[in-house]
């Protein structure tokens, strides 16, 4: 036995292989994992091999299955380790001890978690690691179907139950855990032994990154992240696959011929347009053409991929837009195109996506081109004008460009004085929300946005190209926003960060993302747009007519009674907040949030802000009392 | 105790039983829930009929009943949500809806089954306002506090426009409905 133990702490032998053995010997296995778990101080720490070459881009690592998870998350590039600790992944955070290129980064659930990572991903464009227990792990699913929907690279990892003892229905143990995260996951897999980790953590983060990416799900048995092994750690650069494709150049000029010969063409923008960093190229193809540009409604979409003050943006498309009419021609950049059945019949249709399995999915495509959003724009730019002269360019583009500026113009104007009607409502009102905001916020400020009713405010502000930059999601499972809005502060420390996120929304994350805020002095301004309701949830279900609409009772929607305090809610928490309950508070308010933030502290607004639509007044709900219920006061 | 008091919605704002028209690229496609040949005749029927059915049905225009201040609400409501309508279009199609869509024109009907309103003070007003776009099944199976149909009278009397009802009427009708059909809050 004597012999048996040096080997192991030699490192000449697995915990496995000492398990075994120490059976062999007679122990129980109790006992020989109460021993194991005894000898566990006194082995070496991960230990590169000193016959390696410390500037090679491979390197052999000895260590336990956490130290080897470790250097290759290092040789990966991690710098940011979102997690929320669980005891099989013990060994994993006992070899950060002596790491310190890497910083833990803790929410307390799941969910928050992924949509932090999220957040982080979108400002940083890198590829977030998550680890959480795997009890744990459902609690991300919301957050991780936003992850799949906006196709963003993240891989999320749970420490697994012990091979062992795998399928017996114990501790911890659902039966095929992985497979939950099929549907909404490029790949899942379970490493199969401590040797294993590196390789397929280089892997998960392969696919992750490569375009159309998307998020990766990994399980690490706790007796291999325990196990010793050795082995290769690689440089995540030596198994990057770039995807900067140029078109196939016959389409390139199909497409081109197209666009020159139509007379009332539409581009549509999407999210692939600031993946790929072709936003100038778009601006550019837009202006030489005089195109009228417009993108996905709603909350399809998690950028704002054109300067949404230049005078040909539109904003989002309708199903048959009154201007430009008779659109004969659209050309989709990057987008989900979501909804597919807007491309009216007889309107010829271009798209150029990076994931070619949306591409042409819905609508019928004249030509479907695969390629990186800034090449293919760049030689649709360059194709164009080497088909038609500087003239015939300019011919084609001042007439339409003319229309479209004193349209937009029109609108914006009317819009404005709209806003302006509003802007003495209390609560306030979303209108003057976007007004005091575009005011009070630096120009190139991040804005993270999760409130359905809330969009009508993004009228008001100016986003895309030079100005602020927007994120949200598109798959609109809630929650996402207040935790997503740190991941951005923490990619763009030096940038003002302001989440704006429906009450509803709000609740969904939960408080607990303020307790990160407060935990990592993350200076953002949080929003709370209070209106006591489901606004647009409400505002959907009466749209279909049935009986809540006829007799005027929202069954489901109204959040009021009790009536939260938010600020309080964030004191609890350590953030400082303040309510906002008149429109003319709003002003100061945002003021004192600058200089919190400025100081290196969050701070919440709890602007109590209008309901609209139908029902809106209402603050009726069905009434029930658990408490009535009682035969006797206990 | 908790007040509701100057929260959620005050009196120019969304009456309680106003058709939403808004989340409009959102919702559900029902574009064909009902034909545009089935609006009636009028200026503005046309632009209706193209600008408001790009995100929603007409089903729940021709159901609603609102005044003209509350169809404007709408519209201005639209316009900031994507509708592509210019000043003067916006116009014409609020004031089509108010005089098609308007007080007076087929009220709403709940299907709840009402008992005649118990005289008091406030009765004959409740009848002639409320009556106007809706039948009184809403009114008298719901009870709510006094502060509810407080906000609930106000603002239907302000969508309908001004001269509809003065102050001291709508106190009244406030004060009769909850009178006759309150509650109090927890």
């Amino acid at each position: 036995m004597k012999n048996l133990i040096k080997q192991y702490l030699d490192s000449r032998i697995s915990r496995r292989q000492l398990l075994s053995g120490l059976g062999t010997l007679g122990v129980t296995a109790a006992a020989a994992n109460s021993m194991a778990q005894s000898l566990a101080p006194f082995l070496p720490a991960a230990a590169a091999d000193a016959s390696a070459d410390a500037s090679s881009a491979s390197r052999s690592i000895k260590g336990t299955g956490g130290a080897l998870l470790v250097a290759q998350l290092k040789a990966s590039g991690i710098e940011h380790i979102f997690f929320n600790p669980s005891s099989g992944a013990a060994p994993f955070f006992d070899a950060l001890v002596d790491e310190s290129g890497m910083h833990l980064i803790k929410a307390l659930q799941e969910g928050a978690l992924v949509a932090m990572a999220d957040g982080y991903a979108k400002a940083s464009g890198k590829t977030p690691f998550v680890i959480c227990a795997r009890p744990g792990f459902p609690n991300s699913m919301t957050q991780l179907y936003n992850v799949w929907k906006d196709e963003i690279p993240m891989v999320v990892a749970v420490d697994y139950v012990n091979r062992a003892t795998l399928g017996e229905d114990g501790f911890e143990d659902a039966d095929h855990l992985e497979s939950i995260a099929h549907p909404i996951t490029k790949w899942n897999w379970v490493a199969q032994s401590a040797e294993k980790i590196p390789e397929v953590t280089r892997r998960a983060f392969k696919f992750a990154s490569t375009m159309p990416s998307g998020p990766v799900f990994l399980a690490y048995p706790e007796d291999i992240l325990d196990d010793e092994a050795q082995a290769a750690v690689i440089d995540q650069a030596k198994f990057a696959v770039s995807m900067k494709v140029r078109p196939d150049p016959d389409l390139v000029e199909k497409a081109a011929r197209m666009l020159l010969e139509a007379q009332s063409p539409l581009l549509y923008v999407g999210d692939e347009v600031a993946r790929c960093g072709a936003q100038k190229d778009v601006v550019e193809l837009a202006e030489l053409l005089g195109v009228p540009v417009t993108r996905d409604g709603g909350t399809i979409g998690w950028s704002k991929s054109f300067p949404t003050q230049h005078p040909l943006y539109l904003g989002a498309a309708l199903r048959e837009m009154r201007y430009p009419a008779h659109v004969d021609v659209t050309l989709n950049l990057g987008s989900r195109l979501s909804y597919g059945e807007r491309i009216q019949p007889g309107i010829k249709l271009i798209q150029v996506r990076m994931d070619p399995t949306n591409l042409a999915r819905t609508a019928p495509t004249d030509v479907a081109i695969f390629g990186d959003l800034k090449f293919t724009t760049a030689d649709l730019v360059a194709a164009l004008r080497s088909m038609a002269t500087a003239d015939r360019l300019r011919q084609i583009s001042q007439d339409r460009t003319a229309k479209t500026h004193e349209y937009t113009a029109t609108m914006r104007k009317f819009r404005e004085s709209l806003g302006r009607e509003t802007w003495n409502h209390s609560p306030v009102s979303f209108e003057r929300l976007g007004m005091e905001l575009e005011s009070a916020l630096d120009k190139d400020a991040c804005v993270i946005a999760e409130s359905d009713s809330g969009r009508k405010m993004e009228d008001f502000m100016s986003f895309g190209g030079s100005d602020k930059q927007y994120f949200t999601t598109t798959g609109a499972a809630l929650g996402w926003g207040l935790p997503a809005a740190f991941g951005v502060k923490l990619a763009h420390p030096d940038l003002q960060v302001v989440s704006v996120v429906g009450d509803g929304a709000f609740l969904f994350a939960g408080p607990q993302p303020l307790w990160s805020y407060a935990r990592y002095k993350a200076p953002v301004t949080l929003i709370v747009c209070n209106n006591r309701s489901y606004n647009n949830e409400r505002n959907r279900i009466w749209n279909v007519g049935g009986r809540q609409f006829q007799t005027g009772r929202d069954m489901t929607c109204y959040l009021g009674d009790p009536d939260i305090d938010y600020a309080k809610l964030a004191s609890g928490f350590g953030v400082e907040g303040e309510i906002v309950a008149e429109p003319a508070q709003l002003k100061p308010a945002l003021e004192r949030a600058k200089r919190a933030t400025a100081d290196g502290r969050p701070y919440l607004l709890d602007v109590h802000i209008e309901r609209n639509g139908i029902g809106a007044a209402s603050t009726w709900h069905p009434p029930y009392s658990v408490a009535d219920l009682r035969t006797r006061k206990v | 105790m908790r007040s509701n008091k100057g929260f959620g919605f005050r009196t120019h704002l969304w009456p309680l039983f106003a058709l939403c028209f808004v989340a409009p690229i959102f919702v559900s496609p029902i574009w064909a829930q009902a034909p545009a040949n089935a609006l009636p005749a009028g200026t503005g029927k046309d632009l209706v009929a193209v600008a408001c059915t790009q995100c929603h049905g007409l089903k729940l225009i021709m159901s609603l009943r609102d005044g003209p201040v509350g169809w404007r609400h709408f519209v201005n409501d639209m316009i900031l949500r994507g509708a592509q309508l210019n000043p003067q279009e916006a116009d014409t199609v609020a004031q089509y809806l108010a005089q098609n869509f308007g007080p007076g024109t087929s009220p709403m009907q709940s299907g709840l089954k009402s008992e005649p309103l118990p005289p008091g003070d406030g009765e004959k007003l409740v009848e002639s306002h409320c009556a106007l776009c809706h039948d009184l099944g809403r009114i008298t199976t719901i009870a709510r506090s006094k502060e509810e149909w407080n906000n609930t009278v106000g603002n239907m009397m302000a969508r309908a426009g001004t001269n509809v009802a003065t102050q001291d009427e709508i106190l009244a009708m406030a004060s009769y409905l909850a009178a006759h059909f309150g509650r109090k809050l927890s």
